[in-house]
C-alpha cells in the first residue's frame, strides 16, 4: 500500500530531458499546458500528441512509470469523457436507453480525455526526470523576481525541500511502527470503519511524536549550522542554462505559436 | 519444535531501478531453547531476516516453518505466529503510544483476546522480568520516564505476549553502558529461567560472544558463518574481511600470538584469557631460566 506513493519519484538517467535545467523544464511545462488549452481542433491535437510522444521518448523513462502515474486518475478521466460524450447537445449518432451520444459530444469527449492524459503525462516527465531538490531549486530561482512584491521565494522552496525530503522518511517510519504494532498483534486490515479508525491510534500517536521530534532536531541542526534564511545564501551547485536549454525553449515557443495558429486558422 | 528456514530469498522493490537482493539462499535451523546471536553489518540483511520470522515480510522465494507450520503459505493465521514469535524492534520505545505504562504493556495481550485477569497477570510478570516496579510505574505516562525505562517498558510490551521465541533487534542500541548491561542481563535471565528461545541481533561482538550458544554471521544478505562462538571467532580472517572484527578478548589473544606468544586464540572470556596468558608467561620464564 505504501509502496504505491510516487510523489517525488525520480528515475535516474542521462537523457536530454534529464540534462535540461529545471527552470527550463518548469517553463516548458507551463507553456505546454497553455498550448494544450488553446488547441481546439483535430490538427492541433495531432501535433501536440506528436510533440508529447517525442518528449516521452526523449526522457528514456520506461513507459510503465507514466502509466502508473495515470492509474489513480483513471476514474476522473473516464467520468469526464463520459460526461462530455453524453451531455453535449448536437447531432445524435447513437442512443443507449435514455442516453444519447452526439457527434459533438464524442469529439469533445475524446479531446478532453486526451487533454487530461497529456497534462498528467507531461507533468510526470518533469517529476520523473528531475530530482526533487533540483526542482525546488528551479522554483526558487523562478520565483526570485517576485520577492520584491513579497513572495517568500526562499522560504517556500526550503519548506518544499524539507517536506519532500521527509516523505520517504515518514513512509519508512510508518512502515516500521506498523510492523512493530503488528508484531504486538495489532490488526490494521479487518473490522468495520470504527474499529479500523481505532486501530490507527497505535500508529498515529508514535508517528506524530516522531515527526515532532524530527522537526525539533532538524531545526536545531539547521541553527547549529547558522541557517538564517535566504539572505546572502550561496549554493554549491549553481543552476546554469546551456545551449540545450536555449534549443528546448526555442522549440517550445515555436510549438506554442503553432498551437495558436491552428486555433485561429480553424 | 523449531524454526526452519529453507532457501529463503527476499528482494526489495522488484522491477525498479532500486531493486535490491536483501536476502539470498538462507538456510537455517533454530532449535527450541537455543540462544542465538545474529551478527552483521548495517545492510547485511539481519533485520530483513528477523521480520520474516513472524510473517511481517513474505519471502520472495523459499520457506519458513515454525513448529511445523509453513508460515509462507496463504491463509495462515498470522496472529498465531506472532503470539509464538515475539519481535522487539530497534528502538522499541518509539512504538509506545498509550497514556499509561499499564495500558501500553497490555496492548499485546489484549490483541490476543485474553481475559482481564490473565492480562493483568502477564503485565505484572513482564514488568517484573525487565526489573520495573509494577506499582510504581503502572500509572505513569510512558513518555515521562527515562530512556532506559522506556526501552524496558517496550520490551515488556512484547514479553507480555509470552512468546516461545523472542527476537530482539539491537536491544541495546543507544543505551549507556549500565543500561546496556542491565538489558543484556535480563535477556540472559529470560533464557535461563523461562527457557525462551532467544535470537539476539547485534553488531557488537562483545555482547553476543558472552551470551550466545551459537552465532550466525551475515554478510551481503547471506549467511557467512554459523557455529559456536569459539568456532566463529577462530575465523578471524573472514570476520575482519567483512569488517566485523572479533571480541576484545580474542583481539588481545590474536595480537599476543602475532608477537610470538604461543597463546590459544579460542578463548572468549576475560578469566580464561588471564589464565592462559599467565600460563604462557610462566612457561617462557621456565624456558629462559
Amino acid at each position: 500500500m505504501l509502496k504505491d506513493i510516487t510523489i517525488g519519484q525520480y528515475i535516474p538517467g542521462e537523457s536530454l530531458i534529464h540534462r535540461l535545467d529545471p527552470r527550463t523544464k518548469i517553463l516548458v511545462v507551463i507553456i505546454y499546458m497553455t498550448a494544450l488549452f488553446i488547441i481546439n481542433n483535430a490538427i492541433g491535437y495531432y501535433f501536440i500528441l506528436l510533440f508529447s510522444l517525442n518528449i516521452i521518448l526523449l526522457s528514456r523513462v520506461p513507459v510503465k512509470y507514466y502509466l502508473k502515474g495515470l492509474k489513480p486518475l483513471l476514474i476522473i478521466i473516464i467520468l469526464t469523457v463520459s460526461l462530455h460524450i453524453f451531455m453535449t447537445p448536437g447531432t445524435i449518432i447513437a442512443e443507449i436507453g435514455p442516453l444519447a451520444v452526439t457527434k459533438e459530444g464524442l469529439k469533445q469527449g475524446v479531446f478532453m480525455g486526451t487533454r487530461l492524459i497529456l497534462l498528467v503525462t507531461v507533468t510526470s516527465v518533469l517529476t520523473l526526470t528531475t530530482t526533487p531538490m533540483t526542482l525546488t531549486d528551479g522554483i526558487e530561482r523562478l520565483l526570485n523576481p517576485f520577492k520584491r512584491i513579497g513572495v517568500p521565494a526562499h522560504e517556500l522552496a526550503m519548506m518544499m525541500t524539507i517536506a519532500l525530503r521527509f516523505i520517504p522518511t515518514l513512509i519508512e517510519e510508518t512502515d516500521k511502527i506498523m510492523k512493530a504494532q503488528m508484531a504486538r498483534g495489532a490488526d490494521f486490515e479487518s473490522g468495520n470503519i470504527v474499529q479500523r479508525a481505532k486501530a490507527l491510534i497505535p500508529l498515529l500517536v508514535p508517528l506524530f511524536l516522531g515527526a515532532f521530534r524530527r522537526a525539533d532536531e532538524l531545526a536545531m541542526a539547521m541553527e547549529a549550522r547558522c541557517y538564517r534564511g535566504g539572505e546572502n545564501r550561496t549554493r554549491m551547485k549553481q543552476l546554469m542554462y546551456t545551449s540545450l536549454d536555449t534549443g528546448a525553449m526555442f522549440i517550445t515557443i515555436i510549438f506554442l505559436m503553432f498551437a495558436i495558429y491552428t486555433r485561429l486558422a480553424a | 519444535m523449531s524454526i526452519e528456514i529453507k532457501d529463503l530469498y527476499h528482494t526489495y522493490q522488484v522491477g525498479t531501478p532500486y531493486e535490491t537482493h536483501a536476502l539470498q539462499k538462507i538456510n537455517l535451523d533454530i532449535a527450541e531453547g537455543e540462544f542465538i546471536g545474529l551478527i552483521g553489518h548495517t545492510g547485511s540483511g539481519k533485520s530483513t531476516l528477523v521480520q520474516h520470522l513472524n510473517g511481517l515480510l513474505k519471502p520472495s522465494q523459499g520457506q519458513i516453518t515454525i513448529d511445523g507450520v509453513d508460515i509462507s503459505q496463504k491463509g495462515i493465521k498470522l496472529k498465531e505466529i506472532r503470539k509464538k514469535v515475539g519481535l522487539v524492534f530497534q528502538y522499541p520505545e518509539h512504538q509506545l503510544f498509550e497514556e499509561t505504562v499499564l495500558k501500553d504493556v497490555s496492548f499485546g495481550p489484549q490483541n490476543l483476546g485474553l481475559s482481564v485477569s490473565e492480562i493483568d497477570k502477564r503485565v505484572r510478570n513482564a514488568l517484573e522480568v525487565v526489573n520495573l516496579d509494577y506499582l510504581e510505574i503502572k500509572d505513569q505516562s510512558p513518555f515521562n520516564i527515562s530512556g532506559g525505562q522506556k526501552r524496558r517498558v517496550a520490551i515488556a510490551g512484547v514479553l507480555a505476549m509470552e512468546p516461545k521465541y523472542l527476537v530482539l533487534d539491537e536491544p541495546t542500541a543507544g543505551l549507556d553502558p549500565r543500561g546496556r548491561d542491565e538489558i543484556l542481563a535480563q535477556i540472559k535471565e529470560l533464557h535461563r529461567r523461562l527457557k525462551i528461545t532467544i535470537i539476539l541481533v547485534s553488531h557488537s561482538m562483545d555482547d553476543v560472544a558472552k551470551m550466545a550458544d551459537r552465532l550466525i554471521v551475515m554478510h551481503d544478505g547471506e549467511v557467512e558463518l554459523n557455529g559456536t562462538p569459539r568456532e566463529v571467532f577462530q575465523k578471524s580472517e573472514i570476520l575482519k574481511a567483512i569488517g566485523l572484527g572479533v571480541p576484545t578478548v580474542s583481539a588481545l589473544l590474536y595480537s599476543l600470538k602475532a608477537k610470538g606468544f604461543e597463546v590459544r586464540t579460542d578463548l572468549l572470556n576475560m578469566e580464561e584469557a588471564k589464565e592462559e596468558i599467565i600460563k604462557v608467561l610462566r612457561m617462557r620464564r621456565g624456558k629462559n631460566a
